[in-house]
């Protein structure tokens, strides 16, 4: 039988690999935000699923850590109009 | 195991929020400008976001009312927060984003349009 939580898990992580894909070949630093700020959240979910799935909650306060991590860096980036130009 | 009515709820919850994540997907493919693909994106990941925490409240809510347990609790607290972090980051990068958006149309609206070389 299929666990549900492990395939919600699948599909979201298909998602955000195909999110993080799309904002590779972007060239506008606002279209590279928005794809980030959509893959963080599809991250979020898919270890929010994972750790039903696996019946642990280090996955989960893990990702909360990285999560607000990956939003601090975004919204300084987002502030700090030059800071993503190499 | 949780309850039929709570499990039915939970893949009712969990479909929508995947489905509704596909859609913000498809929004940051095929929308031509910024604008338009941040509002669909943010707007459809919010939705599947939401169900999806609240299909993982259901979870734990049901688990908790039939077995107890102080984990369950946990695991509504740390989802309750983690909630709470996404809400708060996308919606500071959606404002952040718009704004910036706006200066940029602004400076280029204040450009004199290209003159064509006579030559």
């Amino acid at each position: 039988m299929i666990d549900t939580w492990l395939f919600t898990a699948l599909v979201l992580g298909v998602l955000a690999l195909f999110v993080i894909l799309r904002s590779i070949p972007v060239r506008s630093p606002a279209d590279r935000l928005v794809a980030g700020t959509v893959a963080v959240t599809l991250v979020a979910m898919t270890a929010l699923t994972l750790s039903i799935a696996y019946g642990t909650l280090i996955i989960l306060d893990l990702v909360i850590v990285v999560a607000l991590i990956g939003f601090i860096i975004m919204l300084w980036i987002a502030k700090h109009p030059g800071a993503d130009r190499s | 195991m949780s309850s039929l009515l709570a499990d039915w709820g939970i893949w009712a919850l969990l479909f929508t929020g995947t489905v509704f994540c596909g859609f913000g997907l498809m929004g940051l493919l095929i929308f031509p400008d910024t604008m338009s693909r941040m509002f669909t994106a943010f707007r459809a990941t919010a939705i599947g976001l939401g169900a999806v925490i609240l299909a993982v409240l259901l979870y734990g809510f049901s688990l908790f009312m039939n077995n107890g347990g102080v984990q369950y609790l946990a695991l509504i607290l740390h989802t309750l927060l983690l909630g709470g972090v996404l809400a708060a980051g996308t919606w500071g990068m959606y404002r952040i984003i718009r704004e910036r958006i706006r200066l940029e149309q602004q400076v280029n609206s204040c450009r004199p349009p290209a003159v064509p070389d006579p030559d």
